[in-house]
């Protein structure tokens, strides 16, 4: 039960509502297409959806098409996942263009300067890790970076060397599912954080699991394999090895702005009551129309170019026949 | 001799009648006694008969007494003039638009124009504080800006508030004075009601072009606000109380030198707020109004005033709910989980302005101003969390304050054909930033606390300077041309700015009443307020240009065409053009409270804006039915072209509101009834409506999928909202007492009920839940409207005020 007491000084004799809906000349399904591709990346997927007046639907076997500067173009099919993978290797100042359907987009990055991040660090006590990173400040630029803490994951059989993972997972940095956040947006950087100085810390702390260590017993079932004979089977013994990264990418202010409507908390800006009081009053808050770059469709496509920083790794010995392997520690990096 | 004697004091008594025989014959002779110059109307009664008593006795007003007692004409001597008026009409200074009367040098007989509107200026719209009174509005909150949106040209920010957008300009782009000191922020309660009741105001001018070079800082229009002197013969006052407010007003002389005004307004529940202040599920809201005005007349040709307003808004909201769920965990255990929720959040916003002026005859005007308009706003919100039996909590303040200071130096002088003169003003926009406190408390009882400033506090100076100059020169009798230059310069982090803003003005009057005028203007804006909704907020606050936001600069071309050669009529025609670069909105987003300056300048973008119109007017100015007629034709439409916003295409403005028809009569039934009626018409905003749904990427979260589905508006401002239309009235009811008048003012708002919008909302149908408001079989669930709400219906008003 929500109790809201508000009193303005109107007087409520009676009121009237009157609905409307407006027409759109254009019922059609359009392709919505979003893609963050990164430099420092060698997968990139695009997002596929259809978007109607009422509801967004899958668009599972659409075929998206990307081409980076004079290179002959990919082609993928969106997976049933809502997005299509291209293995391409983009840099900066290519123009890459993405299409699917009616929609088309064409974009450059913006380049990272060099040695934009001073300094990352990452420290652990006890259950409470944090993650420090120094940002030098661009005079010629926006200064709209996106820190994000990247794994790179790679499990070779002690035997053989034989690659049994070999994965790469970017974790948005805000870490918005622990508390005490000190800042309510601290994987995005803008000229907010610099003030009047040349570079900015950006810190975070929180009790994460994942830059503690891996629980063995959780991380072996990503290590179970499939044979021909469709029976599973889990390798003897392995070296796992973890390289946490900070990354930091350039971003365009379309993308930037779209990352802000994202994780903008209204509520940072003095609470709910504030979009409570904004959404009562008459004529509400200009609703967001968020950027988009997609003609003959709705989306954004980038392209950020980045640097990465490693801060810390972990190594761990996997023996099939040791359950009671101990749980290794993230060890920064000397 | 008997007979000699009778024909000689017959003759002698006809000749004292015959001297007498009329008012007008006795005003001529005591005119001719003393000295004295007569201002009137025409249409007094002074042709009537005088039986009284001789008039070559006394002191002046001994034999004005004598002259007018019974004839219901009231008389006040000002210096060597005598104003005459109806009694019991309202002040006489409200009756008449002259500034100092007092300078006048010969008999004017002026034509009765009932005081609604006035030319003070050519190229210049007044509204006296009678009109103000007379002016039905909502709950009786007799308000100079909702009065001005009666005007062609003027509009409300939003339906049935007080923000004033002139010629399609955004409400920041208003110049907005009071006795010459700039008001940065002009409204209470979102902009239902503007800081000026109509006891703090004795005239107000409204310049939507041709706007003279003394005036500058804003694109769009100038409201200046003269607020009322002290009478200077006798104290007077009174109080009225309304269904919302309380008002007083009391002025009057003090000694032979001093005149001193004062008036003030409150809300009721100004009272209940010790009562609301210690109760956790009780909000309120109230503000005040407080003006004063004290004037030293060193003599007849100097004065010094000094004057100033104090107003404060206060805002408590309360919001307590609790929450039940039922929950599984990763090892698909249920737990059942509730959450209290208690938040507390105080807004609190005001303005305070002090003006020390001296006037020297109507030559030159010197004054030393100071302005304040503050926000000062915190929220704390407390969590209880009980998880079968396992308590947890989570506690967070936040806390922001911002403030825009202008310390004002400004002189202006007039020399035969030419004025001139300048301003400084020296700025200072604090903003304490944004801090936070958050905590929590674990199921142990161990509080961590962790305290963050958001954004950091910054105090920015800035210093804005002009000088002005131009002339009036005739040509013939018919034409006077207005040429005048104004030199604005604006300095802040380091940049300075400087810009002409050259105006032109000719004028054209023939003998028959016809007048037209053509002008070119040019204003520079160094500040911005963007609303972050479609109505004012007080946390939208001031910006100066910075960075690569530059500065407002709007260029207009109006034409005007008058008519007055019907005796009691006045047609008019308006067509302007407008041509605006460096406008600037946010980019489809809004900047958070306590934002800093430099993340702003990002979070906007600018370009350019273009608005033009036609208004018509018809004006019935004498008789006991006056009034007018209004038809506005307009257009206003923004581009970005760098494709920040609306991907750089064209959309129109929000105060894009093509046709507006505005209607006002009031009939004086006599003198103790007056009736005033009120129909406006205007054409629907427009508003960014989402159309369609959608997905974005989402980074942010932590799985895999990456997605969040959106509701997705193709673009900025794409739907227009239905028009709107209202007829109000209003009736006051005087009686003369013993000592002043007592009004009882009754009125309806919306008198047949328009469902014109006041609130809207985004909603979705469903095609599943039954009985929900939302419920629509033959729409697809999701389908996106828009639900209007409309509660300003058949408002009733009642006040009471004793004067005297």
């Amino acid at each position: 039960m929500k109790t809201v007491h508000i009193i303005p000084l109107i007087i409520f004799l009676a009121s009237c509502t009157h609905d409307y809906f407006p027409t759109t000349g254009n019922e059609n399904t359009l392709i919505c297409m979003n893609a963050r591709l990164n430099t420092a990346d060698t997968l990139h997927k695009v997002q596929i959806k259809g978007s109607d007046v009422n509801r967004t639907i899958s668009m599972t076997g659409a075929v998206v098409t990307l081409q980076v500067g004079d290179a002959p173009s990919d082609t993928a099919q969106v997976r049933s996942d809502g997005f299509a993978y291209f293995n391409r290797t983009i840099k900066a100042a290519d123009i890459v263009t993405l299409s699917s359907g009616n929609a088309s987009a064409t974009v450059s990055g913006l380049q990272v300067p060099d040695g934009v991040i001073l300094d990352a660090s990452y420290s652990l006590t006890g259950k409470k890790a944090t993650v420090k990173a120094r940002i030098r400040r661009n005079p010629d630029t926006d200064n709209l970076y996106i820190l994000q803490l990247v794994t790179h994951q790679h499990a070779i059989r002690d035997n053989d060397k034989e690659v049994l993972l070999d994965r790469m997972t970017i974790y948005p940095l805000n870490l918005e599912s622990y508390p005490l956040q000190k800042y309510p947006r601290m994987f995005l950087v803008d000229s907010d954080a610099f003030g009047d100085g040349d570079s900015c810390d950006i810190t975070i702390e929180g009790d994460t699991d994942f830059l503690r260590g891996y629980n063995t017993h959780s991380m072996s079932n990503k290590f179970l394999r499939i044979d021909d004979n469709k029976q599973v089977f889990e390798p003897e013994s392995y070296t796992r090895t973890v390289l946490f990264c900070v990354r930091i990418s350039a971003l365009n202010r379309d993308d930037y702005w779209t990352l802000r409507y994202l994780v903008d908390d209204p509520a940072y800006a003095l609470g709910p009551n504030l979009n409570g009081v904004l959404s009562m009053l008459p004529l509400e808050s200009i609703p967001r129309t968020y950027p988009g770059n997609v003609s003959g469709g709705i989306g954004l496509v980038s392209v950020r170019s980045a640097l990465e920083i490693p801060i810390a790794k972990w190594v761990c010995n996997y023996d099939i026949n040791n359950y009671d392997n101990p749980d290794a520690t993230p060890l920064p990096l000397q | 001799m008997r007979r000699t004697i009778t024909v000689l004091l017959s003759l002698a008594i006809c000749i004292q009648m015959n001297a007498q025989s009329t008012l007008k014959e006795g005003m001529e002779m005591l005119r001719q006694q003393y000295g004295i110059s007569y201002i009137y109307d025409s249409s007094l009664p002074i042709l009537r008969s005088y039986d009284g008593d001789r008039l070559n006795a006394g002191t002046l007003q001994e034999n004005l007494s004598r002259l007018f007692s019974g004839s219901g004409i009231d008389f006040i001597v000002k210096g060597r003039q005598v104003i005459l008026k109806k009694k019991r009409t309202l002040s006489l200074e409200a009756n008449y638009s002259l500034s100092q009367p007092e300078l006048l040098d010969s008999s004017v007989v002026v034509d009765w124009r009932m005081p609604i509107l006035t030319h003070p200026e050519s190229g210049a719209l007044g509204i006296t504080r009678l009109t103000v009174e007379q002016a039905p509005v909502l709950l009786g909150e007799k308000d100079v800006l909702k009065t001005l949106q009666m005007l062609p040209g003027v509009q409300a920010a939003a339906e049935g508030y007080a923000g004033i957008s002139i010629r399609g300009g955004y409400s920041d782009e208003s110049l907005i004075l009071l006795d010459g000191v700039p008001i940065m922020q002009a409204d209470h309660f979102m902009g239902l009601f503007s800081i000026f009741p109509a006891e703090s105001v004795a005239e107000a001018t409204l310049w939507k072009g041709n706007f003279p070079a003394r005036y500058g800082g804003r694109a769009s229009g100038i409201v200046d606000l003269q607020s009322a002197s002290g009478n200077r013969d006798k104290w007077r006052g009174g109080f009225s109380v309304g269904l919302l407010s309380d008002r007083f007003h009391a002025d009057g002389p003090i000694g032979n030198k001093l005149s001193l005004s004062a008036s003030g307004r409150v809300l009721h529940t100004f009272l209940a707020q010790p009562v609301t202040a210690l109760m956790d599920k009780a909000g309120n809201y109230w503000f005040y109004d407080l003006n004063a005005r004290l004037d030293w007349y060193l003599s007849d040709n100097d004065r010094i005033t000094l004057s100033g307003y104090n107003g404060y808004d206060l805002l408590d909201l309360h919001e307590n709910w609790y929450e039940y769920e039922h929950r599984y965990d990763e090892n698909y255990a249920a737990y059942n989980i509730r959450t209290n929720k208690y938040d507390k959040s105080r807004y609190g916003w005001g303005t305070s302005t002090a003006a020390l002026s001296w006037r020297h005859r109507d030559t030159g005007r010197t004054t030393l101003a100071f302005s304040n308009s503050r926000m000062r706003t915190y929220s704390d919100t407390r969590w209880e969390y009980d998880t079968d039996g396992v308590k947890t909590g989570k506690y967070r303040n936040c806390g922001a304050a911002t403030s825009l200071t202008g310390i004002i130096l400004r002189t202006d002088w007039n020399i035969g054909i030419f004025s001139y003169g300048g301003e400084y003003t020296r700025h200072y926009l604090r903003s304490d930033g944004l801090s936070s406190l958050n905590t929590e408390t674990s199921s142990e009882g161990k509080t961590t606390s962790l305290p963050s400033t958001v954004v950091k506090p910054e105090t920015i100076p800035a210093n804005e300077a002009a000088i002005y100059a131009d002339a009036s020169i005739p040509i013939g009798s018919a034409v006077c041309i207005n040429p005048g230059l104004r030199l604005s310069l604006f300095e802040s982090l380091g940049s300075i700015r400087i810009h002409p803003e050259p105006r032109l003005s000719v004028k054209w009057r023939s003998g028959d009443g016809w007048e037209a005028d053509a002008g070119y203007s040019r204003m520079v804006q160094y500040f911005h307020r963007i609303p972050s909704g479609y109505s004012s907020f007080p946390t939208d606050f001031w910006h100066p240009v910075s960075g690569n936001v530059q500065p407002l600069i709007s260029d207009q071309i109006s034409l005007c065409g008058r008519y007055e050669g019907l005796p009691g009529w006045e047609l008019s025609a308006e067509l302007y053009y407008k041509m605006q670069s460096g406008v600037v909105d946010y980019i489809d987003s809004y900047a958070p409270l306590g934002t800093s300056q430099a993340h702003w300048s990002g979070s906007v973008a600018s370009g350019k804006g273009s608005g033009m119109g036609m208004e018509l007017m018809v004006r019935k100015t004498s008789g006991p039915l006056t009034g007018w007629l209004g038809y506005t034709l307009s257009g206003s439409t923004r581009v970005y072209p760098e494709g920040t916003i609306n991907n750089g295409i064209p959309f129109p403005s929000s105060t894009d509101r093509r046709h507006r028809i505005n209607f006002c009569a009031t009939w004086a039934v006599n003198e103790a009834v007056d009736i005033t009626l009120a129909w406006t018409f205007a054409s629907g905003s427009p508003i960014t409506m989402p159309l369609r749904s959608t997905a974005i990427y989402d980074e942010s979260r932590k799985y895999e999928d990456a997605v969040r589905y959106i509701d997705y508006a193709p673009s900025r401002n794409n739907f227009r909202l239905p028009p709107i239309h209202r007829a109000d009235i209003s009736v006051n009811l005087r009686k003369p007492l013993k000592r002043g008048e007592r009004i009882w003012t009754i009125g309806l708002y919306n008198l047949y009920g328009a469902n014109n919008p006041d609130f809207f909302r985004y909603m979705k149908t469903s095609d599943t839940i039954i009985g929900s408001d939302f419920y629509y079989p033959d729409k697809p669930e999701g389908t996106p409207f828009l639900r209007t709400v409309s509660y300003l219906l058949v408002i009733p008003t009642v006040s009471f005020s004793r004067n005297f």
